[in-house]
This record gives C-alpha cells, structure tokens and sequence, in this order.
C-alpha cells in the first residue's frame, strides 16, 4: 500500500448562500474516513462557517459550523486563516475550536500537501 | 516549479485572484484562464502587485485560447496556449485553484 | 474534479481541453464530477448547434478517461444511474479518495 497522502481543502465560500461549505464538508469527512491525512483551512468568506451561533432554521437547512467543530473526530484537522477573519471584522473569539493560522502557516500547509482540493 | 495557482474568474468581479497572490513565492506560476484573462486589464491594484510578484520571482502566465476568445492581449513572453498549460500541470508540485 | 454543470460556466470545457493534451501526452486521467458537474454525462443532453458537452464527455471516456459522478449529488439532482453516459458511473468517497490517492496531480474546478 502507497504512504498516506495529505490533502489540503481550502473552503473559501459563506455557508448557506451556497451548497459549497456543505459540500466541501461531506468531502473533507469522505476522504478521511478513507483513511486520507485532511487539513481543511476556512479562509476568506470560508471563515464564517466557524462564527458560532448560527441559526439557519428559518432557510430550512442544518446548521454547519457544529457539524465542522466535530471534524476532528473524523480524523481531519481544522484550521482558520486570521489574516480572512480580521479583514471581515470578525473575531476569533466567538469561533468553533479549530487552529489558528497566519499566511505564512498556511504557506507551510500547501507545501506539505500532496494535493489541494479548493473549494471555492 | 513549485505551485501552479489557476485563477478562473474575472478579476473585477471576485477577488478570488488575491490568495495567488497572497500565497504564490518564488518559483511559483500564477496562471489566469477563463474570465480571468481579464486581469491584463487590471484592476489597477492587481496589476501593480503583478510587477512585485514578477521581481519575487512569481510567472505570470495567460491563456492565449480565452484571450483571445475575448479580444484580450497579453505579451507574447506571458501568453501560454493550452499546450502550455499542459506543460505548466506537468512540472507543478501542486495546483491550486 | 468539476463540480459545475454545464452550460453555465466554461469550467467544462477547460477540463475536456486540459484532459485532451493531456491524453495526447500519454498521462491517464480521472474526472470525478460533484455537485452540479454531474449533469455533463446526462444522456438527454441535446444541444442544437453548439458543442455537446455530454460527447465531450464520451469522446474522453472513449479515450480511456475514467470518469465518475457522486451519487448522493446525482440523487440529489433527480439523476438515475440510468441517465448517465456509457462508460461513466456513480460512485462515492471510496471513489474520490481512490482518484486522490493514486493521481501525481489534482486540479479542482468550482466557482
């Protein structure tokens, strides 16, 4: 059998506006559970998918960032790109547990990656 | 080559373009296909980092089939046809969209 | 993998060209369709005077191109095994970890 591959996904899109957080999710927690190393990054918009206390039961849908804070538990790494949720005037303080991370990091996740899934 | 970044839509409507270059180091390619062949014509605040990222030591690459599909222009040393393209795939570490 | 359908962004056709040189350099390919891109190998597809993606497809699987569309995403969109292309399948993350896995290079088009 081949080494462990490690994957990067980079989700940059609002959940709910469109399928793309949701998505990106079903395969962040896919690939893991067949047995690939994920790192996900939330960046740009991406980021609001952490920002607790969203309530999207007027839109019919199930709320993410609960079901992104459990992603450890399938094996994939969470990360939160600062650098996005500063310039969205969020603050981290009021986000699911996940690592944060600076551009420079974020430069050493894509250089340890065998491959980067963009969910954009 | 290190990382090939494909930036794909217009770089007036959406700033996906900005983590290329927020990300893209020396050794790195940026390539702008599809509506992002737009960005010969800017706007003014990328094409100003485009001449910094050039001096890091970043390729800037455009692809000649959706330049020309609208009527755009790049230099001849910075156009890549889809043959090229290929080429840029085969020698990337990674590629980034 | 394409996550688009088509007729509504270029993506489609910027992987059917990736795919053709890359064929023509003798690399193999495999296309995992996800979200909407699973409506590019739709049978049904007819598209008078205009390229039809749905041959595109079919020219690459003919080609030897492996080609896969999420079946959740498939179900999702009303799309019935049967209404897929020949040589193309439904398939789920065993399928995509499996491309992922065994591929030198992944490029994902989006929006």
């Amino acid at each position: 059998m081949s080494p462990q591959k490690t994957i990067l996904i980079l989700l940059r899109s609002c959940p709910y506006g469109m399928a793309t957080a949701a998505e990106g999710y079903r395969v962040i927690i896919g690939l893991a559970g067949m047995g690939l190393r994920i790192h996900a990054v939330l960046l740009e918009d991406g980021v609001l998918v952490a920002l607790k206390g969203q309530n999207p039961s007027g839109l019919g849908m199930h709320e993410l960032s609960q079901v992104f804070a459990k992603l450890t538990e399938f094996g994939a790494d969470l990360y939160v790109h600062t650098p996005s949720v500063t310039e969205r005037g969020l603050s981290e303080a009021g986000f699911i547990d996940s690592n944060l991370i600076d551009d420079e990091e974020l430069k050493d996740l894509i250089t340890s990656a065998d491959h980067v899934i963009t969910f954009n | 080559m290190d990382n090939l970044y494909l930036v794909t839509r217009s770089t007036f409507e959406r700033t996906a373009w900005r983590l290329a270059l927020r990300l893209a180091q020396s050794g790195d390619t940026i390539c702008f296909i599809q509506d992002a062949v737009l960005a010969v014509k800017g706007p003014l605040e990328l094409r100003d980092k485009m001449a910094e990222l050039e001096s890091k030591g970043v390729d800037l690459r455009f692809l000649a089939e959706d330049l020309n599909a609208r009527s755009l222009n790049a230099s001849r040393e910075k156009t890549v046809d889809y043959e090229g393209l290929v080429e840029l795939i085969e020698k990337a570490s990674r590629i980034i969209t | 993998m394409l996550r688009t359908g088509p007729y509504t962004s270029q993506n489609a056709d910027t992987v059917y060209n990736i795919a053709k040189r890359l064929l023509s350099k003798g690399h193999s390919i495999r296309i995992y369709l996800y979200e909407d891109g699973v409506c590019n190998v739709v049978k049904q597809i007819k598209s008078p005077q205009e390229r039809n993606i749905r041959d595109m497809m079919a020219e690459l699987v003919a080609s030897g191109v492996e080609i896969k569309a999420c079946g959740t995403c498939a179900k999702f969109r009303g799309i019935r095994k049967t209404d897929i292309i020949e040589g193309t399948n439904l398939a789920g993350m065993a399928v995509l970890a499996r491309f992922a896995r065994d591929c030198d290079r992944f490029l994902s088009f989006g929006f």
